[in-house]
């Protein structure tokens, strides 16, 4: 079965992280804004592929999904509502938005599964 | 009841300064610089709706490691710090996600004479005490539980609350009336008095609402 309480606490801690990453790269003063919003997303988006299996070990790729589209969606909004930007303008930008940060968080979750699996099946024997 | 939460405060003075030192200080800094923010922007029609929302997150977001600390000193079990500050991150997305929920409840409960809102306002002040339910359903069957049985009264610990720093925060101000002060003096104050003020409403609350992980109380009301 699918566990809010863990699809709950995967959120926070990427969202904390989220934050934290991004107030520690503010100290670097990294001039390119492309450059420093990859590194930012990247990790972000794998971090939260890693950690949503752990707490949903039942449906680990449903899991990473909708975390993954949540977090894209409270990003949306943020920054319609917040920043001003206007996002919703453009249909093919939300699609790659959507389906690339998806993506990153499934293959995140692939790797952390077959690793899982190889340290069970070393640990057994 | 006092007595009960000094005595939870000396026994753990230490862990509480480094909570404050670790948590409540860079937690309250955070949500105010995000208010001052949230100000001074102007694609934002009305402001002061996400700011209350971060200075409600203020307080739900610091309450389940200080919950933690006195039902674990509550029931005589040893705990290490590190813990805590683990729960605080576990917690952080149920306890985020709850109050967006509750507030939006109260904002869009304006349009019924503001019942909704008081009973959001309660719900917001007790759901912390049961975040340590594994299911989410549960935690809420249970505030809701408590809801019922205490219902008005609970307006009366949140009138507390606020008068409580109310009275700190004026007699925080009087003490920097005459320097020269900007907004960062205002966030360190209103951190300050948070460290202060925080473990006493926390411990209040869990006492007086979670009599069942007080084991101490429950046998002296059998003998």
């Amino acid at each position: 079965m699918f566990d809010v309480s863990g699809f709950l606490k995967t959120l926070g801690i990427v969202l904390l992280i989220t934050i934290i990453i991004s107030f520690i790269m503010g100290f670097f003063n990294i001039g390119n804004i492309t450059l420093f919003l990859l590194l930012m997303y990247s990790c972000t988006y794998i971090l939260n592929g890693i950690l949503a299996p752990i707490w949903n070990s039942k449906t680990p790729y449903f899991a990473s999904y909708l975390s993954s589209i949540t977090l894209t969606v409270i990003n949306l909004l943020f920054a319609f509502f917040v920043l001003d930007i206007m996002v919703f303008s453009d249909p093919i930008e939300i699609n790659r938005g959507l389906v690339l940060n998806s993506t990153l968080s499934l293959f995140a979750t692939l790797l952390t599964l077959k690793i899982l699996k190889r340290r069970r099946e070393i640990h057994n024997g | 009841m006092v007595r009960d939460i000094m005595d939870i405060y000396n026994r753990n003075v230490i862990t509480i300064l480094i909570l404050s030192l670790v948590l409540v200080f860079p937690v309250t800094f955070f949500l105010y610089f995000a208010s001052i923010y949230l100000y001074q922007s102007d694609s934002i029609e009305y402001a002061n709706l996400p700011v209350l929302y971060l200075l409600v997150l203020n307080f739900t977001v610091l309450f389940p490691p200080f919950f933690s600390l006195a039902q674990n000193d509550l029931n005589d079990m040893v705990y290490k710090k590190r813990e805590l500050i683990v729960i605080f991150i576990n917690k952080f997305g149920y306890i985020t996600f709850l109050t967006l929920v509750f507030y939006f409840i109260g904002i869009f409960g304006s349009f019924f004479f503001f019942i909704p809102t008081f009973i959001a306002g309660c719900l917001m002040l007790l759901f912390p005490l049961f975040s340590d339910e594994r299911k989410v359903g549960i935690s809420i069957q249970k505030t809701w539980t408590i809801f019922k049985k205490e219902h008005i009264f609970i307006l009366l610990d949140i009138l507390l609350i606020i008068s409580l720093n109310v009275l700190a925060w004026a007699g925080a101000t009087y003490l920097v009336a005459n320097f020269e002060n900007n907004t960062i003096v205002y966030i360190l104050l209103r951190a300050i008095i948070n460290s202060i003020l925080f473990p006493f409403v926390y411990f209040y609350l869990t006492i007086k609402y979670r009599r069942d992980s007080n084991f101490h109380i429950q046998e002296k009301d059998y003998v």
